[in-house]
């Protein structure tokens, strides 16, 4: 009996050290947020483009300079065409749609010119937008591909000279 | 059985319900139930809020959470105390917290080892505290820190663009040792 007291004693200490070593604390920390789908357009200068001011953004904008119908010259990667009433100024330039979180596989494009332009004539592609409406330029849009469009615009020779400016506003949303 | 016996049975049952570690059952298991009461003299946990950090809702004792609300690749995270970076593949929701540790019964100079891990296997997304990634075996977070003091750590929330849009969670558990 006396053993078993013994043992018991050095078992119950050990079993103490246990309890000793055994100080621990716990704490739980849940952490949430709602992921949202998102896409972003952004204008890239084309390889055989004018340099489009603000490339990589979804703000740009093609500075074609000072031009003229007859005389003068125009910037690298921008062709000048002359006709019998009018000249054009054209260019490409590139945008891609980037698509994040979301299932989408295609996107619609559309173009719409701010301010509508009764003297000269807005086009994208074959697309008149001069009228300020909006067009759609492609209804299966490739995400994260930069897709060439060219810009041309045409100035009548009947037109006052100084300066045109205007803006387009490009609409992408997946489909 | 004998008195001899018996006194050995006692014992045993002694030690293993005193200190089940030494049967393999780690001490340091993640526990995903509200915690009671810390015993006296164990570490007891508080989650704080700092004041470059997210908000922070204290649910229980050593409990809380943390929503770092609506996220996106592109425009990131608007919500105070966040910030967002891009990744080519991924995109980073960071927030910071605060841990304070209080022992009680336990000596002002006493230190605590604090541990942290993921309860979840979510693929969704990625955390990461203080460079270091979660997951669900403990990792060492603060090697020692005096009992009464607080910490701030860095969250980090990544999320890849192949996430489906949605909501996502986790569950961080933190573990206080005291060292002795």
């Amino acid at each position: 009996m006396k053993n078993g007291f013994i043992l018991t004693s050095v078992l119950s200490a050990f079993a103490l050290t246990g309890v000793a070593n055994a100080q621990t604390g716990s704490g739980t920390l849940g952490v949430s947020a709602t992921v949202q789908g998102s896409i972003n357009m952004t204008f890239v200068t084309d390889a055989s483009g004018l340099a489009v001011t603000g490339t990589t953004t979804s703000t740009a904008s093609l500075p074609f300079g000072n031009v003229s119908m007859y005389s003068g010259t125009v910037p690298t990667n921008v062709t000048k065409t002359i006709h019998a009433t009018s000249f054009d100024l054209s260019t490409p330039f590139d945008v891609r749609v980037d698509l994040a979180n979301s299932a989408s596989t295609t996107y619609t494009l559309t173009a719409t010119l701010a301010a509508a332009d009764s003297i000269n004539t807005w086009s994208l592609g074959a697309i008149d937008i001069s009228a300020a409406a909006p067009h759609a330029l492609t209804a299966a849009g490739v995400f994260g591909t930069a897709v060439p469009y060219t810009l041309k615009l045409t100035v009548p020779a009947s037109a006052t000279a100084g300066s045109i400016s205007n803006s387009i506003n490009f609409t992408a949303v997946g489909g | 059985m004998n008195a001899k016996h018996m006194v050995l049975c006692g014992a045993w049952i002694f030690v293993i319900l005193a200190n089940p570690s030494i049967f393999g059952q780690p001490r340091g298991a993640p526990r995903t139930a509200t915690p009671v009461a810390a015993a006296s003299g164990a570490p007891a946990i508080t989650i704080l809020a700092v004041a470059t950090g997210a908000l922070l809702r204290s649910q229980a004792t050593s409990n809380a959470s943390l929503d770092l609300g609506r996220v996106s690749y592109f425009k990131g995270t608007s919500a105070p105390g966040e910030s967002s970076r891009k990744n080519s593949e991924s995109f980073v929701i960071s927030t910071r917290f605060a841990l304070k540790i209080d022992c009680p019964g336990s000596s002002a100079s006493s230190q605590v080892k604090v541990t942290v891990s993921r309860l979840d296997a979510a693929a969704s997304h990625a955390i990461t505290i203080d460079g270091t990634t979660l997951g669900p075996v403990e990792q060492t977070l603060v090697q020692s820190m005096r009992c009464g003091s607080a910490g701030e750590h860095r969250l980090d929330l990544e999320i890849p663009v192949s996430t489906p849009a949605g909501s996502i969670g986790s569950t961080v558990a933190f573990m206080a040792t005291l060292n002795r």
